[in-house]
């Protein structure tokens, strides 16, 4: 009888520290994982700043500029394919269309560069007042593109270590807090953000 | 062995210190020695002045920009190591020039993205800054760009800072209350013994103020302190 007790004590003992661990692990997976999504956030606005200028952009270039409209065409096309995409907050958990939402983000980040390059013969555009603007407007974004997808890979890597660290790991399982996907640098799509104009050379 | 400990840890501390990003102790600081002590000071004298009566802190920082790959990275990391800013107004500028890069940027805050756009700081660089630049007048051109700068910043923020008010420590009221009870117990107190009372208590606590006043304004006075303001890339940059 006396044994019985004691055995339960310390079941109990041992239930309730895996208990508290168990507690004391979830907790720290949902404060790196809200961190995780504060970023993901940012990223997104920024992205989104991005889109909102781009009309505008389109119709300065367009009026100042005569050239081959297929540059422009293309930054349109990238623009309503990126805007298109409903984001929400699933994406994290879903690799695929994480890898989806960079692939279209890429592309129009790559359509924005060469359509700057074009627009570097046209002596006209570079003394226009707006276009000069939208342009500061347009680096500025880049940057902060830039910008936020560092802070949020941090995030990222921080909450992945948590979950994947053993003995941790076991509670991710259980608790069902899987690994959040990092940005991955596409082929040339590293160089999109340095959108440096230097028209005074 | 030893030699190739030591080279190590020489290689090892350069790298270190390469990544490191300058700890701003004043509100402009000169590492070219491009400016002369006097007009630092009074750039010093200006951002300091500008801080205490709008909270909006303005530094300035000029480098030589030879080691520095990338400016945005660079500024946007001194912003931030630096702290520039209030924490709940985050409302720093960080300007910095890069002279032997010719290059230059305009840091904003979060907080004062909406004021100093990047548009904003894009036509200050262009139409006052860099045009002095470019005739070698860095002095006025810092100095122009400053004045735009403030300009800007004051159409949204105008909010006087209290400065001294979150630096009282918290016997500051206790003390204060001792005193007037001091005094009034004087006063009311009868009239031989009000005099020595109230001539005793009143030039010792005094004196103990005036004392307490002196060493935090003259720890205060041209230094820069960063109060935990962010930046998330606003601003712009440009060359001359």
């Amino acid at each position: 009888m006396k044994k019985l007790t004691i055995v339960l004590l310390v079941l109990f003992l041992i239930f309730g520290m895996i208990g508290c661990s168990g507690c004391n692990n979830y907790n720290k997976f949902v404060e790196a994982g809200q961190t995780v999504d504060a970023k993901w956030a940012e990223v997104q606005s920024n992205y989104q700043r991005r889109a909102d200028l781009i009309p505008n952009l389109v119709k300065t270039v367009e009026g100042a500029a005569n050239f081959e409209k297929s540059t422009l065409k293309e930054v349109v096309e990238a623009r309503a394919k990126a805007t298109s995409m409903q984001v929400t907050p699933e994406i994290l958990n879903n690799p695929e269309m994480f890898k989806k939402f960079e692939q279209v983000q890429g592309q129009l980040s790559s359509a924005l560069s060469r359509l700057m390059v074009v627009v570097e013969k046209y002596p006209e555009l570079k003394a226009n007042e707006n276009f000069l603007q939208l342009q500061a407007q347009l680096e500025g974004t880049e940057n902060r593109i830039k910008f936020s997808r560092d802070e949020y890979s941090k995030a990222v890597r921080e909450y992945n270590v948590l979950v994947k660290r053993f003995p941790a790991v076991i509670w991710a399982n259980i608790f069902g807090f899987k690994e959040k996907p990092y940005f991955q640098a596409q082929a040339g799509a590293e160089n999109a953000p340095s959108v440096n104009f230097n028209f005074d050379k | 062995m030893k030699r190739n400990i030591l080279i190590l840890l020489v290689v090892l501390s350069s790298i270190i210190f390469c990544q490191d990003v300058p700890v701003l102790k004043r509100y402009a600081t000169d590492y070219t020695n491009t400016l002369s002590s006097e007009e630092i000071e009074i750039l010093n004298r200006d951002l300091k002045n500008f801080d205490d009566t709008t909270s909006n802190q303005i530094v300035f920082l000029m480098v030589s920009g030879k080691d520095v790959d990338d400016i945005f990275d660079f500024s946007i990391k001194v912003a931030n190591q630096n702290q520039i800013g209030t924490k709940d107004k985050q409302n720093g500028v960080l300007f910095i020039v890069f002279k032997d890069i010719r290059k230059l940027r305009i840091e904003v805050g979060r907080g004062l993205e909406g004021a100093l756009t990047d548009a904003v700081t894009n036509s200050i660089i262009r139409n006052e800054i860099a045009p002095l630049f470019k005739q070698g007048r860095y002095f006025e051109g810092i100095q122009a760009g400053i004045v735009s700068i403030k300009k800007a910043c004051v159409n949204e923020y105008k909010i006087p800072k209290s400065k001294n008010k979150e630096n009282l420590p918290w016997w500051i009221i206790p003390l204060a209350l001792l005193i007037i009870y001091i005094i009034f117990s004087g006063f009311s107190g009868p009239r031989g013994g009000r005099r020595i009372i109230s001539s005793y208590g009143g030039g010792y606590w005094i004196g103990g103020l005036g004392g307490f006043g002196g060493s935090s304004g003259g720890s205060d006075w041209g230094g820069f302190s960063g109060g935990g303001g962010s930046f998330g890339g606003g601003g712009s940059s440009g060359s001359w």
